[in-house]
């Protein structure tokens, strides 16, 4: 990657003294932020941390309330998105501004379409696309419906959008929150591309290792506050985390040795089909212990999910069984299997694991609440309820102003933090986590890894699904690979490394099927 | 008070008690141009009829009467809403209620008072609820949107209350289709008869009691049962309440089943309260539709909806008494400015979202 010397030119973009305020926060507080041109700057922070603010405040989104903005040194006004564009800034936003129905042409030109006499001319914007794409070195299919589309394509189209609009410099909000490891691995290279050709980048994240691998400069955001602006190559992580946080932060998680105990679970021959009649779950088996952590690595989508969802009874296998400690829980009710004691946090936080217009407590309680401390026959023993929110929202150390507040005003990492808190609360035998720590920042991500640690030590045991491969690494004692509903590779977690869990996620090797489900049952433990 | 809480008092003033209050003021303008234009003095006009309402307890009493059932029908929207479900078959649910209750009280003419009363209203409650739990069932099992089955099911309702009346109940010399009269033991005691206030004789009875007591119990039911816990989880994000191992499918034929319920005991005013005590389906026709109004005008909170039921009680019983004084205007006028509060109603409550969404923005 190029690193230019462009760092000693003028700034392209001078944000002063920018101050921003909402009800009760100051979200920009005398922010100062330049960018120069031709670099990719991460902006990093944690949530609420003030980074989208200030980007907002850039792109004229938000007034602010104070402070003064040059671009090219000359102050002026960028009072709404239009004025913006015209100075040729564009933003990607985290959550995608596309009409599904209409292609990916129409996407694109929407308010900006080429015409002749007055007729939509699509052939030119089709060759104006192609041609742009190409520039920065992807294939696209102008004529496609964008909701027939992955994820990782729509974001090309939103930064198509952008080039589209002639922008100069990009701003892309968290771009990578939503993607698969591939589709990263494809955004960095039209990053550079873009960098080649000139363009300016401001990307917001809160991946330091996506920090390290793509910008030039990083500008760490904390509490409102400009932290300080690095070189990349001149920081580490540890520094970005410290700077980020404020105080000492653990990277790695203090894994101690655990005693493994007697098997907590044993799941043998799991398939699950879906309507179509395919495997989504294919002839999985495993068993785990007490005191172990079980890692499931893989790419989104090659079925985690639903093997989550049916063993915590959301959803259903179409064969196969599950004990828990000698009682037969297949198929089991999500009551029957939380009283059993499983726990269960849920990869999709806001749309299974919790109910944002619930309060605190109510939240608290979701899952529990027909638990005889949190309900009688018919009523909610609701101080019950609201005692132990309390005293979990304290010892989890829950920013929120009470426990009746509604749980859509915490931050994601306080919303990821009460059900962490809420599972744990129960104290289940075993606790099932997929991707417990996506989208939270640096300090929670520690936190939460503590927690789970905390609760293998006491002899529990985990079910973790992560396509974090260092937190699937750090965290387990033994890794399956799941690759199209098969677990096609076993590994012990001190013997493999992230090259490796990687190739056998992308499906180009497999390990011997006998042999998997051999170590994925543990037969070499002293019950056999 | 922190600055969150604030702004939660700032959205439940504005939303709750600002935006209904501007549109019933809206609508009374707007009613009062189309008054003057007929050449009637609009201050005369409302002023009469605001006597005719509030000059004594008789005028208080009519409103309260012609208030209860627009409750009930109301209370069916908004039990529904909580569940993130939209009953618009309040109409169906209340003729099948209505005939299911007078059917007890003509039919099991031997009970005492309260007893053949309570059934009566069982039975209302249990009609209602039969028409709302197909609706919830076809969108359980078959996932047809219940906005759609339910409309259909009003049609069905009306055709098949008309049909039984006419085939089985209805005595050829009446002249007008109508059930036979309920027994004693089935009437709803005049206001007068409890509270001392309330003239002798008036035809406000105890069913608006009971309204008062339903809105209460709703909001135990909601907010401190189990059930309720379940039923407004299914409504706020049905994914989660899966996750939590709540039966949505169940819950959601439970919730019509309750809506609709509410909804079969509209017409208990009428039937069981002082008057002709049988079942004449034209005279409820639209008190289920207008419950939809009265449900939004209310903001689905079971004390607002009291409170929006009177509002159109005392334009429907002002309607009627007005007239003698002012015959040039017609009684449809108050039906128009039923619509007017809806529609500006909504327009309202639009433009207060913006305006909060902005001031969130500003800061």
């Amino acid at each position: 990657m190029a690193r230019d010397n462009q760092i000693d030119t003028d700034p392209l973009i001078r944000m002063e003294g920018i101050n921003k305020r909402f009800p009760g926060v100051l979200a920009n507080d005398s922010v100062d932020f330049s960018v120069q041109e031709g670099e990719i700057h991460a902006l990093v922070g944690e949530n609420g941390a003030g980074k989208t603010t200030l980007m907002k405040v850039l792109y004229g989104i938000y007034s602010k309330d104070e402070g003064q903005i040059y671009f090219d040194d000359k102050p002026l006004e960028i009072k709404d998105p239009k004025a913006a564009n015209e100075l040729g800034i564009g933003m990607v936003h985290q959550h995608f501004m596309l009409v599904p129905p209409l292609s990916v042409a129409d996407n694109i030109t929407l308010g900006r379409e080429i015409a002749k006499y007055g007729v939509l001319d699509r052939e030119e914007a089709k060759e104006r696309i192609l041609e742009l794409s190409s520039d920065i070195g992807f294939e696209i299919d102008p004529e496609a419906r964008v909701e027939d589309l992955s994820v990782g394509v729509r974001q090309r189209i939103e930064i198509l959008k952008v080039l589209f609009r002639e922008a100069e410099v990009l701003i892309l909000d968290e771009p990578t929150a939503v993607l698969t490891p591939q589709e990263v691995e494809s955004l960095y290279e039209i990053l550079n591309n873009l960098q080649e050709q000139g363009k300016t980048i401001i990307f917001i994240t809160h991946k330091l290792n996506e920090v390290m691998d793509l910008a030039d400069r990083v500008t760490v955001m904390r509490e409102g506050k400009d932290v300080g602006t690095k070189e990349v190559q001149e920081t580490s992580k540890n520094e970005l985390a410290n700077m980020m946080v404020g105080r000492e932060v653990l990277l790695r998680v203090e894994k101690e040795e655990a005693e493994k105990g007697e098997e907590l679970i044993r799941a043998e021959n799991l398939t699950l089909k879906n309507d179509e009649g395919a495997n989504i779950v294919d002839d999985i088996s495993f068993s785990i212990r007490e005191g172990e952590v079980f890692g499931i690595a893989g790419v989104q989508g090659n079925g985690q999910t639903e093997l989550i969802e049916a063993l915590t009874g959301i959803n259903e296998f179409s064969s196969g069984t599950v004990e828990v400690q000698n009682s037969d829980l297949t198929n089991a009710d999500g009551q029957v299997i939380r009283e059993e004691g499983i726990g269960h946090i849920p990869e999709d936080r806001l749309d299974r694991g919790m109910i944002t217009d619930f309060t605190v407590t109510e939240n608290f309680v979701l899952g529990y609440h027909t638990f005889e401390r949190y309900s009688s026959r018919i009523f909610m023993k609701l101080r019950d309820m609201d005692e132990h929110a309390k005293k979990a929202v304290e010892e989890f150390d829950i920013k929120t102003p009470s426990t009746k507040t509604l749980a859509e005003s915490l931050s994601g990492g306080n919303q990821q933090k009460l059900i962490v808190a809420r599972e744990l609360s129960q104290q289940p035998k075993l606790l099932i986590a997929a991707q417990p720590t996506r989208g939270i920042d640096v300090g929670a991500i520690e936190f939460v890894h503590e927690r789970l640690m905390k609760e293998r030590a006491r002899g529990k045991g985990l079910l973790l699904v992560s396509s974090e491969l260092d937190e699937i690494i750090s965290l387990s004692d033994r890794i399956a690979v799941i690759y199209e509903g098969e677990f096609i590779g076993m590994f012990d977690a001190n013997e493999t490394s992230k090259e490796e869990l990687g190739v056998y996620m992308t499906g180009s090797e497999r390990q011997d099927k006998e042999e998997v489900r051999r170590k994925a049952l543990d037969k070499v433990s002293p019950r056999e | 008070m922190n600055s969150e809480s604030r702004r939660d008092l700032l959205f439940n003033v504005l939303m709750n008690g600002v935006a209904p209050l501007v549109a019933i003021l809206i609508a009374f303008a707007i009613g009062g141009i189309v008054i003057t234009s007929l050449g009637t003095n609009p201050f005369a006009f409302f002023s009469r009829m605001l006597s005719l309402n509030f000059g004594s307890m008789r005028g208080i009493s009519q409103m309260i009467y012609r208030a209860t059932p627009y409750f009930f029908t109301a209370m069916a929207l908004s039990f529904a809403f909580k569940a993130g479900l939209f009953n618009i078959g309040a109409e169906g649910q209340m003729f099948v209620g209505g005939l299911a209750l007078a059917w007890v009280g003509f039919t099991f003419t031997w009970l005492p008072f309260p007893i053949l009363f309570i059934l009566c209203l069982v039975a209302g409650f249990l009609g209602g609820a039969l028409w709302g739990a197909i609706p919830g069932y076809l969108k359980v099992k078959r996932g047809a949107h219940e906005v759609i089955t339910t409309i259909m099911m009003n049609f069905i309702a009306i055709a098949l209350v008309q049909y039984i009346v006419q085939n089985h109940f209805m005595n050829p010399d009446w002249g007008i289709p109508h059930t036979p009269t309920v027994a004693e033991g089935a009437y709803a005691p005049s206001l007068g008869k409890i509270i001392p206030w309330f003239p002798a004789g008036t035809r406000a009875n105890i069913m608006f009691l009971v309204a008062i007591i339903l809105a209460g119990l709703t909001l135990v039911l909601l907010q401190r049962t189990k059930l309720g816990y379940e039923i407004r989880a299914t409504g706020l994000n049905p994914n989660s309440a899966e996750y939590a191992g709540i039966n949505i499918s169940s819950r959601t034929v439970m919730t019509m089943a309750i809506s609709g319920g509410f909804a079969g005991m509209a017409t208990a005013n009428f039937i069981l309260g002082p008057g002709s005590h049988y079942f004449l389906k034209s005279e409820y026709g639209g008190i289920g539709f207008s419950g939809i109004a009265v449900g939004l005008l209310g903001r689905n909170n079971p004390l607002g909806i009291i409170l929006a039921a009177i509002l159109f009680g005392f334009l429907e019983n002002g309607a009627l008494g007005v007239q003698l004084y002012f015959p040039n205007v017609p009684r449809q006028i108050v039906e128009i400015m039923q619509a007017i509060i809806l529609i500006v109603l909504v327009i309202v409550l639009e433009i207060a979202r913006k305006f909060l969404k902005r001031l969130q923005k500003r800061g």
